[in-house]
């Protein structure tokens, strides 16, 4: 019993004993007045380079105000909470619930308590906020990553991008066009395939496979190794996309769902084709949902979501997820049936039953 | 003379009253404009049940589940709502029978089920609440009554309807603690002669709750959909316009908002506190009076945890718990006379005086049909849903978690591709090849699918209708 307060202590000081990350707010000091009460203040995930798991907000002022006048901060409209002007320092905590990709406001407006009420405060009434003080703190990032267009929007850092051929055309095509999308993709590393493996995931934050060898996608939501693959939606029986049927060539994009580091592979059928580049593919690129995607040159890029819903087949394999799909509502039926006859076993058994409820 | 013959206190009488009365009630209402969001939000997901265009499997984990399950077999959410309001209120007169009460008390008991704001509220507006609560009282009186008469049949079933309440609310996990200290402190008395039973009891509480959200995650693997809910967030947000708790985290600023709120209000418990006068004078067992005692706690805890932002409907929990204990306590004929006067002020006292930190109750009533009127532009939803039924056939990509009144009010879920269909991942990455139509909101901070579109809205889509709160995108091919 005597750790348990040790134990706390310890857990307490966790959080600190962690590298942390730190970005400045502003750049200058900001200040507010009754006449120019609210400040927004926009940033992108892509600045922070990563989904923070823990993402902190702190506020400093320059002085203290002797005053009952109260700062509310919201970020996209939802309220994280608010400041008494009587104490110099507050911290507020940012859910990653409520963050975008790209145009997240935080605003910061200036009120009165409802106790002293707005003409409580007098004209000339200014606070300034210290900018050297103000920051955003975070420890970790939040992974896997929900989608491909948060991986292409929000990767910064030290990104390595690895190819069967460094001088192929889609590689160029596709830096050229991840560049557009974000910029921190200006300096990426372009390497050789021979060079990777999970020793060098060290070395990047973010990885990229543009590859055709099959042994690299055993792990990833479709293994190429096992041949030609089809989607289907196992309630209306209809089928997506079938790698076999189509002539015309395709790239596939699939997000690993590891929790250690982000990297995104890109299998294409023909190497030779040109991948389709106009302001369609581009904004299709900035609208996929889900962890894998085909691009087709006719119909642009779509997204299927192969973790929980579509199911994934093979070249005459018989799959755990399909059968699963497939007997589900008979094995529920057993359960229940299971269920029930303890249940029924429990009350016939209990000693003293009386009856006449 | 017909109306000799007809027993008015039978349970079927007041069966088919309470319909009546609650249908009335609620056509009035609609008549008015008001809508309730939970039946708009619980119709649209049985219509998908029952006509949607892909037929899902997780369906049935639609939270809260029973009043669903209930409003699936009775398919229309309106008759759900009075079936089940009308249920508890026969089922309540069977417990009141049993405990021999004089007609004067009884037709009390009867008369504060149905006009009493707080019941009125309950039953033509939150109904999931009322069941919630008529199901807690049930409970309480089947381990109240295990404990007077060792009937551990009694025992068994209070762990059914448990787990029968986590279907209801999943506040009901925060305050399983206290029915196992109450069952500790009476079994210690016993020395330990049920324990067996006891531990079966206590098996069957878990094994349900267990069971409910297994089998969601097992069928479904989306448990997410069950606790990120509309369901969870209207009851949260939608009334926080009437809001009157300003309670903090500070437990003792709360306790004393607590009683502060029962002194002011004192005169509508008045019933609940002279039942427990007669609990302590006959000398019942410490177990049964904390169990009595649970209201206030439900008060503190649900204070202290902002389960609501309204206090409406807490003096319904004591006025159940007062007339199920009835049937325990030996009552004589002042007793009686003076348990249906107090009945008589506290219904009174809500109609027409202050009795919470605010308003009277009536008032608050009031001020949530007020609520209810202004929350969702009903009118414009229901212009949309005309003006789609007009529309040249083709599928609409729409999120049903802010758009169930539109999907509802069309009354044709497989014209709209949902978030619950396998492929709408896919349709919003390349609407195009998917559907021919988008409903958009304008209030993007509740629509994901907005948010998703705001910044990306695929180039071949043009506006095709534009309302106040919403517009409808078509292809330009159309």
């Amino acid at each position: 019993m005597r750790t348990i307060p040790l134990f706390i202590l310890v857990l307490s000081f966790w959080n600190g004993l962690l590298n942390g990350y730190q970005k400045p707010l502003t750049d200058t000091n900001f200040t507010l007045t009754l006449a120019d009460h609210k400040k927004n203040i926009v940033f992108d995930l892509y600045e922070i380079q990563g989904v923070p798991d823990d993402l902190e907000l702190t506020l400093m002022l320059e002085k203290e105000a002797n005053r009952s006048a109260i700062v509310t901060v919201t970020c996209n409209e939802q309220f994280l909470g608010t400041m008494l002007l009587n104490s110099i320092k507050k911290i507020f905590s940012i859910p990653r619930e409520i963050l975008f990709n790209e145009g997240n406001v935080i605003s910061i407006s200036l009120g009165a308590t409802l106790a002293n009420g707005q003409d409580g405060l007098p004209d000339g009434f200014a606070i300034s906020f210290n900018a050297s003080q103000s920051f955003f703190t975070w420890y970790k990032y939040a992974l896997p990553l929900r989608n491909i267009t948060q991986f292409l929007m929000i990767s910064g850092g030290r990104i390595g991008l690895f190819a069967d051929d460094i001088n192929s055309s889609f590689v160029k095509t596709f830096s050229q066009l991840w560049e557009q999308i974000n910029s921190n993709a200006k300096n990426l590393q372009t390497l050789p395939i021979e060079s990777y493996s999970k020793a060098i995931w060290n070395e990047f934050d973010y990885i990229v496979l543009i590859t055709n060898k099959t042994q690299l996608y055993k792990n990833l939501p479709i293994n190429l190794s096992k041949g030609s693959f089809k989607f289907e939606n196992p309630i209306t029986k209809r089928i997506l996309f079938d790698s076999k049927t189509t002539s015309l060539p395709y790239w596939l994009w699939q997000l690993d769902r590891n929790r250690k580091k982000p990297i995104l592979a890109i299998h294409s059928s023909n190497p030779e084709a040109d991948f389709p580049v106009t302001e369609t593919t581009l904004n299709n690129l900035k609208r996929q949902a889900a962890s894998v995607a085909v691009t087709l040159v006719e119909t642009g890029t779509t997204s299927y979501e192969t973790n929980k819903q579509l199911v994934v087949t093979y070249d005459d394999t018989i799959t755990f997820k399909g059968v699963w799909y497939k007997y589900r509502l008979y094995f529920m039926a057993i359960l229940t049936l299971f269920f029930i006859i303890i249940i029924y076993h429990i009350a016939v058994n209990l000693k003293g039953a009386k009856g006449n409820v | 003379m017909a109306l000799q013959r007809v027993n008015f206190s039978s349970p079927f009488f007041l069966f088919v009253a309470a319909l009546v009365f609650f249908l009335l009630l609620i056509l009035g209402l609609q008549h008015l404009g008001i809508y309730n969001p939970l039946n708009l939000y619980l119709g649209e997901k049985t219509l998908i049940v029952y006509r949607g265009a892909a037929i899902d499997n997780n369906m049935p984990i639609i939270y809260p589940t029973l009043p669903f399950l209930i409003t699936i077999l009775c398919y229309s959410p309106i008759v759900a709502q009075i079936m089940s309001t009308a249920l508890c209120i026969s089922i309540l007169s069977v417990f009141l029978k049993r405990a021999n009460l004089s007609p004067l008390l009884f037709w009390s008991c009867i008369t504060t089920l149905f006009f009493s704001p707080c019941f009125v509220f309950l039953g033509s507006v939150h109904y999931c609440l009322y069941l919630y609560y008529f199901l807690l009282t049930i409970s309480f009186y089947y381990i109240s009554r295990y404990m007077s008469q060792d009937d551990t049949m009694s025992l068994l079933l209070c762990g059914l309807i448990n787990g029968f309440l986590v279907l209801c609310d999943l506040t009901t996990l925060a305050y399983g603690v206290l029915i196992i200290f109450a069952l500790y402190l009476h079994i210690k008395k016993l020395g330990y002669k049920l324990f067996s039973s006891w531990i079966m009891s206590l098996f069957l509480i878990v094994i349900f709750f267990l069971f409910a959200v297994m089998n969601c995650y097992i069928y479904t693997e989306q448990i997410s959909r069950l606790f990120n809910n509309v369901y969870l967030k209207t009851s949260r947000t939608l009334y926080s316009e009437a809001q009157i708790f300003t309670a903090g985290s500070n437990f003792w600023y709360t306790l004393w908002f607590v009683i502060k709120y029962l002194m002011l209000a004192s005169p509508i418990f008045l019933p609940f506190w002279i039942g427990l006068y007669c609990m302590i004078r006959q000398k019942k067992s410490v177990g049964q009076i904390l169990i009595y005692l649970f209201p206030i706690l439900f008060i503190i805890v649900a204070v202290s945890m902002r389960w609501h932002n309204f206090t409406i409907q807490l003096p319904a929990l004591a006025l159940l718990f007062f007339m199920v204990i009835l049937g325990n306590i030996k009552l004589t004929a002042l007793l009686q006379k003076v348990m249906a006067g107090s009945l008589c002020i506290s219904l009174c006292y809500g109609f027409f005086f202050h009795s919470s930190p605010g308003n009277p109750l009536l008032v608050q009533l009031k001020e949530m049909y007020g609520v209810l009127r202004t929350s969702a532009p009903i009118d414009e939803q229901k212009a949309i849903a005309n003006y789609i039924l007009a529309m040249k056939p083709g599928r609409i990509l729409c999120n049903d978690d802010v758009n169930y009144g539109i999907i509802y009010f069309t009354q044709d879920p497989a014209r709209f591709l949902l978030p619950n269909e396998f492929e709408f991942p896919s349709a919003i990455s390349n609407p195009q090849l998917f559907t021919p139509y988008l409903l958009w909101t304008k209030n993007t901070n509740d629509d994901f699918l907005s948010q998703w579109l705001q910044y990306k809205m695929p180039e071949n889509y043009k506006v095709i209708s534009d309302y106040e709160h919403y517009s409808i995108y078509g292809l330009e091919d159309n």
